[in-house]
């Protein structure tokens, strides 16, 4: 009775909570009380529903609660919960169950891409696009995960692709494999850390001919040793924090978010690591178009098609660049031809993890 | 999942979906029988011969009903949780 009445009661004295930093969404506000709410035709504006949404959102300590559950799934001897494998050496990771994805979706996807590389050869000439997909923390920490996982095979996609792409593909796999005890992926975040994207840069600086700088050549600093990041939201029980890591080339550039016409003269928001997905910090977290444009008058433009992953890795290469011009399929509807015209693009990178580019659904674009 | 197909009786999947609902499975099964009401009748019958009986019979049933509540409200509000909007990164 006390646990009943109790928790009723103290949801009324706790203050409502405008925002909830671990779903990274606003939560619902008490409704006002009016007699056209409480029979509104829709629903979702309906004063019974409202206050409905009210008061799940409003629980008390529910981010407690949910740590709560875990606990208990994890007493049950269940490895994942909520999407997450509980991974060795406290790493989450995010789980693909081969069942899981949509082949459909990922051979359309491949013959996109394949189709997109033969296009812009032609249009660029050989050697002028490239393709790194990044396999994620469950290929290249696949010893960590729990026995007898069925994740989808990241490493068959892979070579699958190296074989069709040919002379495009840039493979990153072996250098991260090859440093796969080093702090290359987050334990608490879905994507991989700048130190990774720095393994990468080497793969890709080798491929494409250019000297390789070596990490000291970057200066090094902590921006953050308090992170927790989305795999960390979904399960919500005591972990230690990541650490951001920026590696700063000491070059001027000048970078517009979403053609704003707002420029600032970093490649690092610091001000995002004063919010809780630190990850923003690279290049500002995402947005549909990034334009960058460096000290290097070399007349090299790069057009980069992406999802998060490339915002760690950028940073190693934009002085390699006079132009470089960052696409995000997911919130940027433009044919991709008239934004390699308008900016005169001479080189394109194409740059996903290689779980979310089976599954992402906007690629069509490529085509465009 | 306990169909012999072409993988045998047990492929790795089947494994992994035992070592995850294995002991609930375990505690399903045995919590369908009568044997923890048998038990319970046992634990308390002892307790009543004695004199802190009747005390130690309703603290027992109270914290059990007590985690039960506290469990299901954990799975409750896990059920309005939505922290993906951004996992799409």
């Amino acid at each position: 009775m006390v646990l009943i009445f109790g928790i009723t009661i103290a949801g009324f004295f706790v203050p409502d909570k405008e925002r909830s930093e671990s779903e990274n969404r606003n939560l619902a506000q008490k409704p006002d009380f009016t007699i056209a709410g409480l029979f509104a035709e829709k629903n979702e504006d309906r004063f019974t529903t409202q206050y409905e949404n009210y008061i799940t959102d409003q629980f008390i300590a529910r981010d407690t609660w949910i740590g709560i559950k875990t606990q208990t799934e994890r007493l049950l001897g269940k490895t994942d919960i909520n999407g997450v494998y509980f991974a060795d050496d406290g790493y989450l990771v995010t789980k693909t169950d081969a069942d899981a994805v949509d082949k459909e979706q990922e051979e359309k996807n491949i013959a996109r891409l394949e189709s997109f590389v033969a296009k812009y050869e032609e249009l660029l000439g050989a050697g002028s696009v490239n393709v790194m997909l990044i396999p994620t923390a469950a290929d290249i920490l696949a010893e960590k995960l729990p026995a007898f996982t069925s994740e989808y095979d990241q490493e068959a996609l892979l070579a699958r692709l190296e074989a069709s792409l040919g002379n495009a593909w840039i493979d990153v796999r072996d250098n991260l494999q090859a440093h796969d005890d080093e702090y290359i992926y987050y334990r608490t975040d879905h994507h991989w850390t700048a130190l990774g994207a720095y393994y990468a840069y080497q793969a890709w600086a080798e491929k494409l001919g250019l000297p390789v700088r070596d990490l000291t050549d970057y200066t090094e600093s902590v921006g953050s040793d308090e992170f927790y990041g989305t795999l960390y939201s979904k399960i919500n029980i005591p972990m230690d924090y990541d650490t951001v890591m920026l590696y700063q080339d000491g070059k001027k550039y000048r970078v517009e978010y979403d053609s704003n016409g707002r420029y600032t003269g970093s490649l690092f928001a610091m001000n995002r690591l004063e919010e809780k997905d630190k990850y923003m910090v690279y290049l500002d977290g995402n947005h549909a178009m990034v334009d960058i444009v460096s000290e290097n008058k070399n007349g090299k433009k790069l057009l980069v098609v992406k999802d998060s992953y490339a915002h760690t890795f950028v940073p190693f290469m934009a002085q390699d660049y006079e132009e470089i011009l960052m696409i995000d399929f997911r919130y940027l509807q433009m044919p991709l031809s008239n934004v390699v015209k308008a900016y005169g693009i001479t080189d394109i990178l194409f740059l996903y993890n290689a779980t979310n580019f089976v599954e992402d659904e906007n690629l069509y674009q490529l085509e465009r | 999942m306990f169909v012999p197909g072409e993988a045998g009786f047990a492929d790795a999947q089947t494994l992994y979906l035992l070592k995850n609902y294995g002991i609930m499975l375990v505690i399903l099964i045995f919590a369908a029988t009568s044997v923890p009401k048998r038990m319970a009748e046992k634990v308390m019958n002892y307790w009543r011969e004695r004199k802190a009986g009747a005390t130690l019979t309703l603290a027992c049933k109270m914290v059990f009903v007590a985690v039960i509540f506290l469990i299901s409200v954990a799975y409750l509000v896990d059920a309005t949780y939505n922290p993906f909007l951004y996992f799409r990164f």
